[in-house]
């Protein structure tokens, strides 16, 4: 089948994605009054971040005075494994209070306290307690503000679109910079060419890509493929979160997020023999360790035969009063009561799933990537967090780094318009090699290839990426995950086929395309975890099980170099 | 253990095709959602139907009828042995399938200016914290217009832009006059028309009761 472009579209700035980031972008860009346009894969207000439920980080030292953002910053770095980058990190932590209070003017009200402040408690490894919320649903609630005030400014939002590439340009200077995209009305199946001066990638994660994940169903990698086809650098693939407590039973349910905010407000850990076992790991933070350590202590607890039946552990709050657990926890008890589990009176049983990738596109400050005119923010760049995001710091790098990096757009697309009126022209050959790689599902399977659907291919991945780069790695399955990928990555070329050719609602057509770009994605993971000979943040190796002193405050930046990538080890300035 | 396989049969209202009937494995925990995931994994690949959160019941994009009620699919248990009929939320234009189209019902509830303007002050207390949220807990799943005899009766009001209004007449922060907003998305209608059937309130996943928690409140703040 040939594919054609239906329609062309110009904007300033485009923004892809509509979570957390990408709106704080948009209303940012529109703000200042320059035109704009969101894409976003699913309905307007069913990003990703509505899934977040412990809250936001933000010292707030009006509220507590013992609290300040350079505490916040020093925990950020701790629980980094101080492989951020100092500057992302100092932006995040810093600016977050300004974040908050704009926040609360779109709309949000965070939970007070019986002053009227706005409340705060811990999460992990935090010195004072960071954690701003709404109930236990924050996300959400933060979210239907950013909604709100996207209607208000009546931001272009194309919702359920589905954008399969980017294009550069040259410009005047004979440089290229990005110039625009390539998107898939899935209703309709229309193709509009998109042209932006500048583009502002906020397009989430890929926790899609493992069996047992948080994420939802939008989070399949786009954001990272899409910049590894334009050579954009990547920096910490490596780093993957496994929050530590995940649901196990029913199996129907397994990996389904489990509040930090569950231990924030006091739940503790068992094993099956009634050990409270963290006092092995970690005896002063106990609960409250780091994502990374919590996560690895289970394992090691499960991995040791000290697990329940079902292969986890316990995480109770039965000792804490049931009016707490109903006033703060409410999302949990009723997701609990639904698996017949009362958390006020019985133990949850819970083992890590995967949540966050804390590698990305490699941004400074300001958002901004290695090809001029594009920017990133959001869980799709990397650099804030290092190896290990503190729980919060997610809705709070968002609003900072979304706002920060639309900034930049708005005023890259000002200058770009000032030197020419004209939008860069786009090679005709490659929006045709575009829309060639995109009607490849629709093509006949290579000879002597039966056709493979792409739920059962998404499946093979997510069974590679769970067994051999989850929480504990090592070289030997490293390297067969690797391989493994090759040839899944073969194999989808050559058989995997959406299997009829209609353009409207062809959800395989569009899984086709979300399954490349999350191949692409975890073998840039799996290329990085097998460079990393060393056990840092969120990365483990049993073959090096301990920090090695080389890759101290070192980073991995990888690039597309044909079919594989290469890399550079930098090292980090942590200001 | 019984070594029988329980089963879970959807009968899907379906654009294209009389409704048509998909039995799949049933597993312990399984949702509704998860059977259509099944079932478009396998037999109907071109299945149309919306999901994001998958099971965490905040998202809102996955509500449709299950055996004639709105429900939200990811957060309704499935049973084993047990036959249920699937359909579109009620009241919409169905685009393909479960999709429903919310282009028409979303511009209405923009007109309903379904944002802080801001008054200028912040929030004082815990008390002005708590006023306003239920109301915010709404999730635009859009069962509750999918029940109301209101809703689909007037050009001009839903019950969804009702809880906006009321969510922001309940917010000490904002500056409208959101009792003359509700007049003009029909207030009056509204009251004199709503049965108090309550069906809005059953099937909102977060019991927002249209009537009591908006309707009652537009009409009694000047």
């Amino acid at each position: 089948m040939t594919l054609f472009i239906n329609d062309t579209y110009q904007t300033d700035v485009l923004v892809i994605g509509a979570g957390g980031a990408g709106l704080r972008a948009g209303i940012e860009v529109a703000g200042r009054g320059v035109r704009v346009l969101v894409v976003s894969k699913e309905l307007l207000g069913a990003a990703h971040t509505c899934m977040a439920e412990g809250g936001l980080n933000v010292a707030l030292t009006a509220v507590n005075p013992l609290n300040n953002p350079e505490i916040h910053l020093q925990d950020t770095l701790a629980g980094g494994a101080y492989l951020n980058r100092g500057s992302l990190a100092r932006a995040m932590t810093y600016e977050a209070p300004d974040r908050v209070a704009d926040l609360e003017r779109f709309g949000v009200i965070f939970d007070r306290d019986a002053h009227g402040n706005i409340a705060q408690r811990f999460s992990g490894k935090q010195t004072q307690p960071h954690t701003i919320f709404v109930g236990d649903y924050t996300g959400q609630a933060i979210m239907a503000g950013l909604v709100e005030h996207t209607r208000k400014l009546n931001i272009p939002v194309w919702t359920e679109h589905f954008v399969s590439g980017l294009f550069t340009a040259l410009d005047a200077s004979g440089g290229r910079q990005v110039a625009g995209a390539l998107v898939i009305d899935q209703h309709s199946g229309q193709i509009t060419l998109v042209q932006a001066r500048s583009i502002v990638l906020c397009s989430g994660g890929g926790g899609r890509m493992y069996s047992v994940t948080t994420n939802a169903a939008s989070n399949t990698a786009d954001g990272y493929a899409l910049a590894i086809r334009l050579g954009v650098e990547l920096v910490d693939m490596e780093m993957v979160q496994f929050h530590p407590t995940g649901m196990i039973i029913p199996s129907a349910m397994r990996g389904k997020l489990v509040t930090e905010s569950v231990r924030g407000e006091g739940g503790r850990l068992f094993n099956r023999d009634g050990d409270r076992f963290m006092t092995h790991y970690n005896p002063e933070r106990m609960e409250l360790a780091g994502r990374d350590e919590v996560a690895r202590a289970i394992f090691s607890e499960v991995q040791a035969g000290r697990g329940t039946i079902n292969g986890g552990v316990y995480l109770s709050v039965a000792h804490l009063p049931p009016e707490q657990i109903e006033a703060r926890l409410p999302t949990m008890l009723e997701q609990f009561l639904a698996a017949g589990v009362d958390i006020r009176t019985q133990p949850m049983e819970i083992h890590p799933s995967m949540h966050h990738m804390m590698g990305g596109l490699r941004i400074d400050e300001w958002g901004a990537c290695n090809l001029p005119g594009l920017f990133a923010a959001g869980e799709v760049s990397g650099g804030d967090h290092g190896g290990n995001r503190l729980g919060g710091n997610a809705l709070a790098s968002c609003q900072v780094l979304g706002r920060r990096a639309a900034i930049s757009a708005a005023q890259y697309a000002v200058q770009q318009a000032v030197q020419q009126a004209a939008y860069l022209p786009i090679e005709q050959a490659a929006i045709d090699a575009e829309l060639r790689r995109i009607a490849q599902p629709f093509s006949s399977p290579d000879e002597n290839q039966t056709p493979i659907s792409p739920d059962q291919a998404l499946a093979d991945l997510q069974a590679v990426m769970w067994e051999k780069v989850g929480i504990k790695r090592q070289a030997a399955e490293l390297i067969a995950a690797g391989d493994d990928l090759s040839y899944q990555l073969a194999q989808r070329r050559a058989a995997v086929r959406a299997s009829d050719d209609r353009l409207a609602f062809n959800r395989e057509w569009i899984a086709c395309l979300e399954l490349d770009n999350m191949l692409i994605t975890a073998r840039a993971i799996v290329y990085a975890a097998l460079l990393r000979e060393d056990s840092r943040g969120a990365h483990f190796r049993r073959d090096f099980p301990l920090p090695v002193t080389d890759w101290e405050r070192r980073n991995i930046v990888l690039r597309a170099d044909r079919d594989t990538f290469r890399h550079v080890i930098v090292d980090q300035s942590l200001l | 253990m019984p070594n029988v396989t329980a089963t879970t049969t959807l009968t899907i209202q379906r654009t294209a095709a009389q409704p048509s009937t998909f039995t799949v494995p049933y597993t312990e925990g399984m949702s509704i959602l998860d059977a259509l995931k099944l079932i478009s994994a396998g037999e109907a690949p071109d299945l149309a139907y919306r999901w994001e959160c998958g099971g965490q019941r905040i998202c809102g994009v996955c509500a449709i009828r299950v055996d004639g009620a709105p429900v939200l699919a990811c957060g309704m248990a499935a049973q084993p042995d047990r036959a249920y009929q699937l359909a579109p939320l009620e009241g919409f234009s169905v685009e393909q399938d479960l999709v429903i189209d919310l282009s028409g019902w979303l511009d209405r509830l923009k007109a309903r200016q379904p944002y802080l303007i801001d008054g200028g002050r912040p929030i004082a207390s815990q008390a002005e914290a708590e006023a306003s949220k239920h109301l915010r807990s709404c999730i635009e799943c859009w069962a509750c217009v999918s029940v109301c005899p209101v809703s689909h009766a007037s050009d001009d009001t839903h019950a969804l832009g009702m809880v906006k209004l009321a969510r922001f007449a309940l917010d000490p922060r904002d500056g409208a006059d959101r009792h003359a907003l509700a007049v003009q998305a029909e207030l009056d209608t509204y009251s004199a028309t709503c049965p108090t059937c309550r069906r809005c309130a059953d099937v909102c996943p977060k019991a927002i009761d249209v009537y009591t928690d908006a309707i009652q409140v537009l009409e009694h703040i000047t």
